[in-house]
């Protein structure tokens, strides 16, 4: 089943919604785990009581007998709210094989959308470039995964990527704690993008960074001198390989280095993903971090 | 180096095409695009140039390669001039004009100073050759750098009284250019003489790579009055005064009278006055001339008053002599064509010969060698011994004509000519109709002036049987039946004449037709070497001293001042000779007759007309081409030492073709994988 988290074979496949199924189903199914994990109403703990928790899960039992008061907890006692901010801005288009960057974002978002669902998690989609592009309101209400599925198909490449100010709006619109996931290729300063993201964080949400790119942007191969053109700002640029083996690869490894680490110093998690590489680590990440929120 | 098929070089347009490719089409090259350059930089110039002096040299190869590829079509040589121009200096000729015209005035001594002046400013490493084209062209000294020479061989020059002739110089030069394999600066001293023109132009051709540059002394149109000919009679035979017509040319003159002497032996015998019309002719005849027996060495003079008195008179030689004896020899029962015969012959302006006739039962010891000719009238069967007697007379260059009619018996063969006699045959004019003559060659000097044979009626002609293609045979005339009416054959050293139809009013009606005086009188006078014979020649004529048969036999020529022309061994070996200056020449000749030739310039020489500048300037532009370009004279052998590069063209070629093979095939993967980018992107 792992060759459906090829994003070579999914591009294959024309329905969204069938390659995210295809996607969870098969992640799952390698998990060797019940596709209803997470779905249990068993106790999981007891935690102290602090002050102002709610008294409604106050084991009153355990307080007649121990005179203590403790609250208990259960495994997905709440649906988690998950929100997904899809970058589609014009740099997300390009891509060196048959899967562009935006391509493989939707099958990231896609599957999370499809894998939420499962879990009848509150599920919200956010696509941006510059500014605000779509945007679908977490709900868990009938026919919201299909509403998601037709929002990441109509993402298309927009204008450059503007990270400050989309994300002063997502704030408006982050009325629950959840989990908020960025599928971006973050072609910005490290620190303008942390800053932008982290008030996210505050306000209690877990906020994961998908950094999607290229393999020739990780790793050009150029062989002659070529004329490169910005996708977002048309600028023109004549490269010389020699440049891009040597002085680009240092920086665009710099640039990932210190993305990693301003956003794991500021409490995001990061991901880095390449185009070329399987789903799978993106959906295992996710879920690593949906178990620590429970 | 020169092209072979320059036209070929118009392939050089395709260089455009590469041009376009690389330096045009390459500006408009579509960009990749890429996600972000924010991690590039602009410091990239450096690869930028590599990148450019990759395509330029792609595009220097390609462009390399068409420019060989026309190169090969257009057949490159190099031409041995090359070698010869590399070793530096001009290759300069001085042609000097010695013709009659330079002696007017001063011309020839100006033309001499200014040869020796251009030779004075020859430059270190010049080379000079001197010409004089006064008449035949002649190389007075080979190509050298020994000014002296040169300037000896300039002052050694003389005078001519030859005609120059433009066409013979470009000859000589164009011979000149390609004997040495190089350009060649001409430098011709003349006075632009308009009548040494040649008739086609395309005669003036010079060489590529000649400069022709003329140095005129004359500048203006001379008038100039001239005898431009006299008509006399060579020899005269009888005792009658001689008539001479003059013929008095005017060239660029106004109207005037002239006084015109002639004179005979020194001795002025009439003078008359004559009106020369302007830029006319005008003639003047002289009945005084009482020629001695010999020759009189005569002379016709004009008072031209003009500035070239050296063409005021006009040499002419006149010999009085007796009548040559001629045989005629007839059958017994013949008096008719006897008759006609004599008749014809002394009815002839000044009658060269005497006819003695002879039946042919009393020729048997006739002695034949007296005689100019010997006339057989179809005279039947001949003694033996005369027979003999004219078989060695015609082999010995005699000449014989022979009629044939009823008396020459069938089936036997022509005495001397020895054709086979077919037999007689007789026309039925009710029946047949009568036989004329249907075709007569003009050439052959019985014929030249007697034309008009349309009342000479046929009524019995004997047929020959003829050899074939035989060279000695010349059929003169045949009838409207296809028999041959007259034939000529050689016979050693001498002619036999077969009339096939006899001179007796009978058989024909020939010596009652107006046709018969110059026909006989004509062919006649060839028999009897009257014909032929001429004593007024032009300088640089040639007059032939010996027949095939008279070798080793002395000639002797004495020239004006009584010099004697011909040494020891041209006396005994030369068989002609050119006159080489105006003036008597008395000319003893190896059959022991005399002869008296007067010799005159050619009276073109006295019109002093100039050339038009223009047809100067065309003349010069004949040769203005460097040597090896595409104007090369058609049938120009020069070719033949060129020395092809086609082949190494060829060679690097396909060097070059392999090289762009390479540099192509790199460039068109990278702009496949750059394609496909940009697709994906």
């Amino acid at each position: 089943m792992q060759q459906f988290l090829d994003p070579v074979v999914l591009a294959s496949i024309s329905s969204l919604d069938l390659v995210a199924k295809t996607v969870v189903d098969g992640f799952v199914a390698g998990l060797h785990r019940s596709p209803t994990f997470g779905f249990s109403q068993e106790f999981a703990e007891y935690q102290q009581y602090n002050q102002g928790d709610d008294l409604r899960h106050v084991d009153w039992n355990v307080f007649a007998r121990t005179d203590r008061i403790y609250l208990k907890k259960f495994r997905g006692e709440t649906n988690m709210q998950l929100l997904i901010l899809l970058d589609a801005s014009a740099s997300m288009t390009y891509g060196s094989g048959t899967v562009s960057k935006i391509d493989y974002a939707r099958y990231i978002a896609a599957s999370l959308v499809y894998l939420s669902s499962q879990q009848r998690d509150a599920t919200g989609l956010i696509v941006f470039d510059e500014d605000v592009a779509n945007y679908v309101q977490p709900s868990t209400r009938q026919g919201q995964m299909m509403r998601l599925m037709h929002a990441i198909e109509q993402a298309h490449g927009g204008s450059r990527t503007n990270f400050a100010k989309p994300f002063a709006h997502f704030l408006q619109f982050l009325k629950r704690r959840g989990i908020v996931v960025v599928l971006s290729d973050f072609y910005d300063d490290p620190d303008v993008i942390v800053k932008a993201i982290e008030p996210l964080r505050y306000r209690g949400n877990e906020v994961i960074l998908f950094h999607i790119l290229d393999p020739n942007e990780i790793e050009p191969k150029f062989r002659d001198p070529v004329l490169l053109e910005d996708s977002e700002d048309a600028s023109a640029m004549e490269v010389s390989p020699e440049y891009a083996r040597g002085e680009y690869r240092a920086k665009i490894d710099q640039h990932i280095r210190v993305l990693a680490e301003k956003a794991q110093r500021a409490g995001l998690e990061y991901v880095f993903m390449n185009t070329a590489k399987p789903l799978d680590k993106g959906l295992r990440d996710y879920l690593a971090v949906r178990q620590r929120r429970r | 180096m020169g092209f072979l098929a320059p036209w070929f070089l118009a392939g050089l347009a395709v260089l455009g095409l590469p041009v376009y490719v690389h330096l045009l089409r390459q500006y408009k090259s579509k960009p990749v695009k890429f996600s972000s350059l924010m991690f590039f930089e602009r410091r990239t110039q450096s690869s930028v140039k590599h990148r450019r002096l990759k395509y330029l040299l792609l595009f220097s190869v390609r462009c390399l390669f068409i420019v060989l590829l026309v190169l090969a079509f257009a057949r490159p040589y190099i031409h041995s001039t090359s070698i010869a121009r590399a070793s530096g200096g001009r290759n300069v000729v001085f042609a000097i004009d010695n013709s009659f015209s330079m002696r007017q005035d001063d011309r020839f001594p100006q033309a001499k100073q200014a040869a020796l002046d251009a030779i004075q400013q020859m430059k270190e490493g010049d080379r000079g050759q001197v010409i004089s084209f006064g008449g035949p062209a002649r190389l007075v000294t080979d190509m050298t750098a020994d000014r002296a020479n040169l300037r000896a061989a300039v002052s050694a020059i003389e005078p001519a009284d030859d005609t120059s002739s433009y066409a013979e110089l470009s000859r000589v030069l164009r011979s000149t250019a390609e004997s040495y394999k190089t350009d060649v600066e001409a430098h011709v001293f003349t006075d632009d003489q308009k009548s040494s023109l040649p008739a086609a132009f395309s005669d003036l051709k010079l060489d590529d790579g000649t400069k022709l540059i003329i140095h005129p002394v004359a500048t203006k149109n001379i008038p100039n009055w001239t005898v431009e000919s006299v008509e006399a009679p060579r020899r005269v035979f009888d005792t009658k005064k001689v008539r001479t017509v003059a013929t008095i040319a005017g060239f660029n003159t106004e109207e005037a009278t002239r006084k015109v002497t002639l004179v005979a032996n020194g001795k002025e015998l009439e003078s008359k006055q004559v009106k020369v019309p302007a830029n006319g002719r005008a003639t003047v005849e002289f009945l005084a001339l009482d020629a001695p027996y010999g020759f009189t060495r005569c002379e016709i003079r004009i008072d031209s008053a003009d500035k070239f008195p050296d063409d005021d008179h006009w040499l002419f030689s006149v010999e009085r002599a007796d009548p040559k004896p001629a045989l005629l020899i007839h059958s017994d029962s013949d008096s008719a064509s006897p008759l006609y015969i004599k008749t014809a012959l002394e009815a002839a302006t000044e009658a060269p010969f005497r006819l003695e006739s002879l039946p042919v039962s009393q020729s048997a010891n006739a002695n034949v060698t007296k005689y100019a000719f010997v006339i057989l009238s179809d005279p039947g069967p001949l003694p033996e011994k005369l027979q003999t007697a004219i078989d060695t007379f015609v082999h010995n260059g005699g000449s014989v004509l022979i009629t044939l009619g009823k008396n020459s018996p069938a089936g036997r063969h022509v005495p001397i000519a020895d054709l086979q006699n077919l037999g007689l045959r007789t026309i039925a004019p009710d029946r047949e109709g009568v036989l004329t003559v249907a075709s007569a060659d003009t050439s052959y000097p019985a014929f030249a002036e007697a034309r008009n044979w349309g009342g000479v009626d046929f009524y019995q002609v004997t047929r020959l049987q003829l050899p074939q293609a035989s060279p000695d045979v010349r059929v003169a005339a045949q009838l409207s039946d296809g028999t041959p009416l007259l034939i000529d054959r050689q016979v050693g050293e001498g002619h036999a004449v077969v009339f096939t139809s006899p001179f007796d009013n009978v058989a024909n009606n020939i010596p009652v037709e107006p046709v018969w005086l110059p026909f006989l009188d004509q062919l006649t006078r060839e028999m009897g070497g009257v014909g032929s014979s001429q004593t007024n020649y032009k300088v640089g004529s040639f007059v032939e001293l010996r027949s095939t048969r008279e070798k080793g036999v002395p000639v002797e020529i004495t020239g004006p001042g009584d010099k004697r022309l011909l040494s020891l061994s041209e006396s005994s070996k030369a068989t002609n000779f050119q006159f080489p200056s105006a003036g008597f020449f008395d000319i003893r000749r190896a059959n022991g007759r005399e002869e008296l030739a007067a010799v005159n310039p050619d009276p073109r020489e006295s019109d002093l007309t100039l050339i038009p500048q223009e047809t100067l300037d065309l003349w010069k532009n004949t040769g203005i081409a460097p040597k090896g370009s595409s104007n090369a004279v058609a049938g120009d052998t020069s070719q033949d030492d060129n020395a092809e590069l086609w082949w190494w063209v060829l060679a690097a070629l396909a060097v070059l073709a392999v090289a762009e093979s390479w540099l192509g095939n790199r460039h068109m993967t990278a702009e496949t994988m750059t394609a496909d980018k940009e697709m994906v992107a």
